[in-house]
């Protein structure tokens, strides 16, 4: 089982986004580590002074961005790099999904989108090491529209690529996301306008 | 081609190759992890360093900028950038959209559907150099009628600016946040101090809304204000959950040419803190603080903004009541952004005594004026009432206290038994209406008409131990205490006449001094000069108004001579408290 951890430092705000009944299924899961008030901040003010051991044995951390000093994101980064924890970054000020897979998997959003109504069900799918990617939390199932339409650019760039090398690595990258996909690449236009038609 | 493709190496390099102009946008991990980190911000520093100094005639950029989530559809974000931000001096060029989505496809994945239904807006599926050539050639010469330039006209922007819309980020927890940071802004540019906000400034410049918002209601350009003179020594508090943000340094620089002011802010937590926290910690700050003013933010935490609050619930209106309690002298502004919930009126009835509105689009002038009013207003009043009133509470708590006798004799038709006990509370609703007339604005002699209040409580007190018997018109008038009978003397200037032939009066300052030295056994002469001047104030300017006496007035002195006004109207205030616990 994945262990996971909510760092939360403003319950008013938790209290925006998810309803009573959310709130108590969240503080309920077995998997889930989410500190209050005294705890909490007494936990970020270890992370804010570079220390993270009480993180480390969490696969996915999950810390409103806003509460993080610059010492402490360098060191939720060192951790993240180090351990290859996933790491998700949410704040009311963060204008812009972004999702990244270089070193370690981390998805930045607002708090709007984490608080979603899927949260809980993506986290249990996830202390149970079914998902993929972090974009499921936010795409949900039409996540893998996300690995088709990359996928398709990837085809198109790697048909006009000249240089072998660079088309050596995109094809290994498209392999990924057919083995990921299940779906040829003949298909994948069908199946692009599949998903979008049903949005 | 006058052209600028934007790309993030997810595009064939065959095609980035070709374009003489090309520049590549990444945000990843390193960016997303520093501290400071905000995808509007590297936008607009982005696009700053690379179109502001160009004139480009068209800009290509692909819906996504990500090569690790299409979905992202980052390009849409930055293209919005390009047309929201005149800096960049490409407002109305024509954008192309690269990818193999149609545009309505794209519009079901992005948070910005309409945009790409806007004037001037393109898509594109092909991705080799000779079909943006043709887009380019139709742009230049087919798009606009003859002689049009290839661009946006003023009909198409306005349109633009019609049918998109773009939320705040949720960070901004109402309209009440949004206005909270314009007007910092704008106050801050007015009194020359928004170099010392950076991160607002930065955050209001950079960010996607506040440009689309500037766009939707341009700001009229100000010219920035100068500082102005507070006279008066006084103690300003601040209570505002953005006070680090900016606005306890906006009120420093506000008040700096007034050095008797001094300003301090609540510091707590307000974001960590619930409502009882910060409420409790207010309390403690005005007790040992003890402010003449507090400028009062109404919304200062999370819960604050939930949206079913009413306005009783507010942590703001909970501090002013607070803040009442413990001396209703102390003056407070309510310092607050647009929000249809929270009316001007209710605020007042609440305690309030005064009311800022933090606007975004306000005019700095008047509002700083405004403020100046407000706060000179509130710091004159705060000289006053504070300490009347710190003693008018103690006063009542000794008459509280005070057993007061029964009356031995009633001798009229309007008084029984319970005197004493009515007496007790007549007296308390006396001062107390004396106070509130003090305090009501609305009144055009509200000091005078206070005083006369006041006078009624001596009067009250001198009909209780003195039974008055006879007629002064036949000369048979005669005064005796209620306590033992005894006659009353008759002390003035002149000395102490213990036994008063029948017929002689007693004035009112006369009857205290006898009240005074029967319970105390001895004069009170400064207690007597005092009660001498409120009387003489009673007679000849209160009850007998008249031109001759006008500069005599408290409200004249209140507007011509502050300090010997604060003096006369302390000294009567006094006099009524000390004969009043002086009573044994």
């Amino acid at each position: 089982m994945n262990e996971i951890i909510l760092i939360e430092d403003r319950p008013g705000r938790q209290k925006q986004f998810l309803d009573n009944e959310q709130f108590d299924m969240l503080c309920k899961k077995s998997y889930l580590n989410m500190p209050q008030e005294e705890i909490c901040r007494a936990l970020i003010n270890e992370v804010n002074s570079n220390n993270t051991s009480s993180l480390l044995r969490f696969s996915l951390v999950m810390i409103h961005r806003s509460s993080l000093n610059r010492n402490g994101l360098k060191a939720i980064e060192d951790l993240c790099n180090v351990q290859k924890m996933d790491l998700i970054l949410f704040s009311g000020g963060l204008s812009q999904l972004i999702y990244a897979k270089e070193k370690y998997q981390s998805l930045s959003l607002n708090s709007k989108e984490f608080y979603n109504n899927h949260l809980i069900s993506f986290l249990d799918k996830y202390s149970q090491e079914k998902t993929t990617s972090l974009l499921e939390l936010v795409y949900q199932s039409n996540w893998k529209l996300e690995l088709l339409m990359r996928y398709r650019l990837l085809n198109t760039k790697e048909m006009l690529e000249k240089d072998e090398i660079v088309k050596i690595i995109l094809e290994e990258e498209m392999k990924q996301i057919e083995k990921i996909t299940k779906i040829s690449s003949d298909s994948v236009n069908s199946e692009i306008n599949k998903i979008i038609t049903s949005l | 081609m006058n052209v600028l493709l934007i790309h993030n190496d997810n595009l064939p390099t065959i095609l980035v190759e070709a374009f003489e102009s090309s520049v590549k946008f990444n945000i990843g991990l390193s960016q997303m992890m520093q501290d400071g980190f905000s995808f509007d911000r590297t936008s607009h520093e982005f696009l700053e360093k690379h179109i502001t100094s160009k004139q480009f005639d068209t800009i290509f950029i692909p819906y996504t900028l990500s090569n690790q989530n299409y979905l992202e559809l980052s390009g849409v974000r930055l293209a919005l950038h390009i047309r929201l931000t005149p800096e960049f001096r490409h407002t109305r060029v024509p954008i192309v959209f690269i990818g193999h989505e149609s545009k309505e496809q794209i519009a079901k994945l992005t948070e910005f559907p309409s945009f790409l239904f806007t004037s001037g807006i393109f898509s594109t599926d092909k991705f080799e150099y000779d079909s943006y050539l043709k887009i380019y050639d139709w742009l230049i010469n087919k798009w606009k009628s003859d002689g049009e330039m290839a661009e946006l006209s003023p009909q198409d922007y306005e349109g633009f600016l019609n049918r998109i819309s773009i939320d705040p980020p949720s960070n901004y927890l109402s309209h009440h946040s949004i206005d909270n940071e314009l007007s910092l802004l704008r106050w801050s540019e007015y009194l020359k101090c928004d170099e010392d906000i950076p991160e607002v400034k930065l955050n209001i410049q950079t960010g996607l809304f506040f440009k689309y918002k500037k766009a939707k209601n341009p700001i009229q350009s100000q010219q920035p204000g100068s500082l102005f003179l507070i006279e008066g020594k006084a103690k300003v508090l601040l209570i505002d959950d953005e006070a680090q943000k900016g606005w306890e340094h906006l009120y420093r620089t506000l008040f700096k040419t007034s050095p008797s002011i001094d300003v301090q802010s609540l510091d707590i937590d307000f974001k960590l803190n619930p409502s009882s926290i910060i409420i409790e910690e207010a309390v403690k700050k005005v007790e040992r603080y003890k402010p003449d003013v507090i400028l009062l933010d109404l919304r200062l935490c999370d819960s604050d903004f939930y949206t079913n609050i009413s306005i009783g619930e507010l942590t703001g209106i909970k501090i002013l009541e607070k803040a009442k309690e413990i001396n209703r002298g102390i003056q407070v502004i309510i310092t607050t952004a647009s929000n249809k919930a929270v009316s001007f009126e209710t605020v007042f009835t609440k305690g309030a005594n005064g009311f800022i509105l933090k606007n975004g689009d306000s005019d700095a002038n008047s509002v700083i004026n405004s403020i100046r009013y407000n706060v000179s207003n509130c710091i004159k009043r705060a000289k006053v009432l504070k300490t009347i009133y710190s003693s008018l509470d103690l006063s009542i708590k000794k008459w509280d206290a005070y057993n007061l006798p029964e009356r031995n004799n009633i001798t009229d038709i309007f008084h029984d038994k319970l005197w004493n006990v009515n007496l007790k509370i007549q007296v308390k609703d006396f001062l107390k209406n004396s106070f509130s007339t003090l305090e009501n604005e609305n009144l055009a002699e509200r000091f005078t008409m206070s005083i006369l209040l006041l006078y009624r409580t001596i009067e009250m007190i001198n009909e209780y131990f003195i039974i008055e018997s006879g007629d002064f018109r036949n000369n048979t008038i005669q005064y005796n205490f209620d306590i033992d009978n005894s006659r009353v003397p008759k002390i003035n200037n002149n000395g102490i006449n213990q036994n008063p032939s029948i017929g002689t009066t007693l004035s009112t300052k006369e009857k205290i001094s006898a009240i005074y030295y029967k319970l105390n056994g001895k004069e009170n002469q400064p207690l007597f000069d005092k009660i001498n001047r409120l009387t003489t104030y009673r007679n000849k300017v209160a009850i007998h108004p008249s031109k001759r006496f006008k500069e005599e007035s408290l409200e004249y002195l209140f507007d011509n001579d502050f300090q010997k006004f604060n003096k006369n109207l302390q000294e009567y205030f006094t006099a009524v408290f000390e004969f009043m616990n002086s009573l044994k």
